[in-house]
């Protein structure tokens, strides 16, 4: 009997399957998402600053929020995987020079001592 | 001539005869073990149905991105790099794996990671959790009631808690570890009753649940099992067996401490580097609590039965009332940890909760609720009692098939209530974020800025998020860049060329040319563990880099760390000593036990001494990112010199003349403490402005890093705080600020100003800003770029 759910389980477990999108970005599309979000980072800046103000890793952790909202929708639209739209993201950070107040690196971990 | 009975009793007679056949049967299959594991493992599978079927999907719940790339990663570096799972690249600019309270891999389970990837694997150890969870609660329950059938039909309902089912859609597999617990607290009786068995039991219990993870179940575990072990040498007093039960429980300690070593020292060694605040007083009154617990899911929203054990058992648990042998034990048990449960909650008695977080490693707790997680072990075995006591009765007592009646009546409404958990635990773990699973992208290892909220999608496009999202101050360098044009550079790029020639986990190689003695940096943190084959391993900002001579060298960077590889060994050691002292049996004596449980101790603190390395340190700053400890007061602060009913003094305080561009009001507070503060003890801050407007940036925590209580003490503290004055009135405010007890009765604490005078409503006015009319009223300065 253990053995069956033992068998019962593993079966569950490897059958279990959610297909999702395959395509990927072309290059140009890929460009074209990294600067569309490069474009938006200032205003998602301005909103966590005020949210967080005085908070630099809050900051940066509000605005990754924003970009991961903005990711999902994104892939949504273009029926991707996120990864593509984050891979997007990187390689424009690489690709262009990063100005203010856009940022290619991240406060040092401080989390709030309490979450209201 | 025949005695006439009625109809009724003949039937009930029947029936009661059928009873006792049928809880003779059960009796039978209860104290057999392969007829009960293989219920258990039924009640199992029926519970875990649910998750088994969404592992073919990935969790989105952003805790999970938190989890989860601990256990991808060490999966990876075992399968693809053939590495042990020591150093995680992938996670925060790289963290040091078996330090993060969080990783899982150093269990038993991890061979099902392994061999089904991380993600399937969650099920399946999901399964067998709970399967270890009933079997755990099954033999716990046996040895206080004496009753296989009452603990069989009774374990479920620990083992199926709504919390398990929570904790498997929100992604927090790591909290599962709870399972063990009943296996905790059987080792801790049987030390407490002088038996020796129980010291592996307790031992391997904390050892696998420490190798799990999570924050919760060892400090949580390790309160029940006091309470239990109390409760046992209470129960011992009388046999005169007190000498040598200390003795052993003086190795189950040192056994247990050894037997963790592997886990205990990365992570304590961490956690003590880079202590975790945690603020806020939680509350949960005792409505709430009872709807958590009774509750179903389907009911209400919010927190029903995210402690759901099933309202069936309450008639076992009042039947026990009448038991011979009342459960006064876990009943006080019961009732002490739900006081702990309700946290904060406004109450004439004190607050259990708070004096609990007085302790170290308690300080960081959250969530008070969780112990309501032991508090229904010791429900469960109320509920055992009771069911026993009437299955005892109907088997000696009269009118038994009466009683029988009643009993089997009795097992129905338990197993009645695994029906209802497992409906719960299915509706709960139905909760889960689910999205399609993400295709992996082979690319070169580099860091990207990342995003904490997807840490696991850019696990699978190889790229690192130094978007940092952990639960405590994780050793970053500020150096790390999402944008390097390569990963290994020389910090001086006119003084050669360095090529990255071999790339994992633990091993980086590369060639480097340098014209003169430069540095190597690599885009990772850096950890004291980290080792070159040729020049100087040292930390520049946080950032992993070596000093290099001129010339042509091939640099190999390996991962060496003293905790994970000390903390192996004397794990080791302690395992060899309790097998041979297992194999001596009665020969070993409790002293000799305790003697032996010094050893792994003992070798700790020699490799401590001849293995000379430590934490990586964290600076200790503001949120603003600036320096907590200063030296003196800057020339832009005006002096305050206010001191408190309490032995802390506001020195000085700095106020921005008018906000920022962005809107921002700037506040320092020079704050100093000469002696000890309540923990309860917090800042207010006010801005009042014109017309009446109202501000505040109230913090409990200085500079987001030290309560009061645990504030350096004669030392000047830099505590930084903000306020967003973009939509502010314009014209003056003034800013006031005080002291005030955050939980308790909230009252502010009386000040005195530099002249000694005591200002309105104990409130200090230190300076004030102007907030310039806005050039267009119609804009909305959080609005456009």
């Amino acid at each position: 009997m253990v053995g069956a759910c033992v068998v019962a389980a593993v079966v569950r477990s490897l059958t279990a399957h959610a297909p999702g999108p395959t395509r990927t970005l072309s290059p140009a599309e890929r460009l074209e998402v990294g600067r569309a979000a490069a474009a938006l980072e200032p205003r998602w800046r301005l909103e966590t600053v005020h949210r967080f103000p005085g908070d630099c890793w809050s900051a940066d952790d509000d605005l990754g929020a924003s970009e991961w909202t903005w990711v999902r929708e994104e892939a949504g639209r273009r029926g991707v995987p996120v990864t593509e739209i984050f891979r997007a993201i990187d390689q424009d950070l690489h690709a262009f020079p990063v100005v203010p107040p856009r940022k290619s690196n991240a406060c040092p971990c401080k989390p709030r001592p309490f979450y209201g | 001539m025949p005695v006439q009975t009625s109809p009724l009793l003949r039937l009930t007679g029947a029936l009661g005869a059928r009873a006792q056949a049928a809880l003779g049967w059960l009796r039978w299959g209860a104290a057999r073990s392969p007829v009960r594991l293989a219920l258990f493992a039924a009640v199992s599978l029926c519970a875990a149905w649910v998750p088994l079927g969404q592992v073919g999907a990935a969790n989105d719940f952003y805790d999970t991105h938190l989890v989860q790339p601990y256990e991808e990663a060490a999966v990876r570096t075992v399968l693809e790099y053939r590495q042990l799972p020591l150093w995680n690249p992938w996670v925060c600019g790289g963290t040091y794996a078996p330090g993060g309270p969080y990783a899982r891999f150093d269990s038993p389970a991890f061979a099902l990671s392994l061999a089904f990837g991380a993600r399937r694997a969650e099920g399946l150890i999901l399964w067998l959790l709970l399967l270890l969870g009933m079997e755990g609660a099954f033999r716990w329950t046996r040895f206080h009631t004496g009753s296989a059938l009452a603990a069989l039909a009774v374990a479920p309902a620990f083992a199926l808690n709504g919390f398990f089912g929570v904790c498997w859609s929100l992604g927090w597999i790591i909290f599962v570890g709870f399972e063990l617990v009943p296996w905790a607290l059987l080792g801790a009786a049987r030390v407490a009753r002088g038996e020796a068995a129980g010291i592996g039991l307790l031992a391997a219990s904390f050892a696998l649940m420490l190798g799990f993870g999570g924050t919760y179940p060892v400090p949580l575990c390790a309160v029940a099992c006091a309470l239990e072990w109390g409760r046992g040498l209470w129960q011992s007093r009388a046999r005169g067996r007190w000498p040598a039960i200390a003795w052993l429980s003086v190795a189950a300690a040192l056994f247990t401490a050894g037997a963790s070593a592997f886990r205990l020292w990365p992570v304590l060694e961490t956690m003590g580097a880079v202590p975790r605040v945690m603020a806020g007083a939680p509350a949960h009154s005792l409505e709430e609590m009872m709807r958590m617990a009774f509750w179903p899911a389907s009911g209400g929203g919010g927190t029903d039965a995210v402690m759901y054990v099933g309202p069936a058992l309450l008639p076992l648990a009042a039947a026990a009332v009448w038991a011979r042998r009342r459960p006064l034990w876990p009943v006080a048990f019961l009732a002490l940890l739900v006081w702990l449960a309700s946290g904060y909650a406004p109450r004439p008695w004190p607050v259990a909760f708070a004096y609990l977080r007085e302790l170290p490693i308690f300080g960081s707790l959250r969530y008070p609720e969780r112990f309501l997680i032991p508090a229904s072990l010791f429900f469960v075995e109320c509920a055992a009692v009771g069911l026993a006591f009437v299955l005892a009765v109907a088997r000696r007592g009269r009118r038994r098939r009466a009683w029988a009646l009643g009993a089997a009546g009795m097992v129905l409404a338990a197993v009645v209530n695994w029906g209802l958990q497992v409906k719960e635990f299915g509706a709960l773990a139905e909760r889960s974020t689910l999205v399609a699973p993400v295709p992996r992208v082979d690319q070169p290892f580099a860091q990207s800025r990342g995003n904490r909220w997807a840490q696991t999608d850019l696990f699978w496009i190889n790229r690192g998020s130094i978007a940092c999202g952990e639960a405590f101050p994780v050793p970053m360098s500020e150096r790390l860049r999402g944008d390097a044009p390569q990963e290994e550079y020389l910090a001086d790029a006119t003084a050669g060329t360095a090529r990255r020639v071999l790339w994992s986990p633990n091993r980086i190689d590369v060639d480097v040319d340098a014209t003169r003695p430069t540095e190597l940096w690599i885009n990772q943190n850096w950890h004291p563990g980290w080792l070159a084959n040729v020049g100087e391993v040292v930390s520049r900002d946080g950032l992993l880099a070596v000093k290099l001579p001129a010339g042509h060298q091939r640099v190999s960077l390996r991962f060496w760390p003293r905790s994970a590889m000390g903390g192996w060994a004397v794990s080791a050691l302690a395992v060899c000593l309790w097998v041979w002292l297992t194999r001596r049996g009665r020969r070993a004596s409790p002293g000799q036990w305790a003697a032996a449980g010094t050893v792994p101790l003992a070798a700790a603190l020699l490799i401590r001494v001849a293995w000379a390395q430590g934490a990586a340190p964290v600076p200790i700053r503001n949120p603003d990112g600036e320096q907590v400890l200063v030296g003196a007061v800057p020339a832009n602060a005006a002096s305050i010199h206010a001191r408190f009913d309490a032995p802390v003094e506001l020195v000085a305080a700095a106020i921005s003349p008018q906000p920022d561009p962005d809107g921002v009001v700037h506040l320092d507070l020079y704050w100093r403490v000469d002696g000890p503060v309540s923990r309860a003890v917090g800042i207010f801050t006010h801005a009042d402005g014109p017309n009446g407007g109202f501000k505040t940036a109230d913090h409990e925590v200085l500079s987001g890093t030290y309560f009061f209580q645990n504030a350096p003490r004669g030392q000047l503290i830099r505590d930084d705080a903000a306020l967003s004055a973009h939509d502010y009135e314009p014209g003056t405010w003034t800013v006031r600020v005080g002291l005030w007890n955050v939980s308790g009765d909230g009252n502010r604490i009386p000040v005195r100003d530099g002249a000694g005078q005591r200002p309105a409503e104990d409130r200090l006015p230190i300076g004030t800003f102007q907030v310039p009319p806005r050039p267009d009223a119609g804009t909305d300065a959080g609005g456009a770029p």
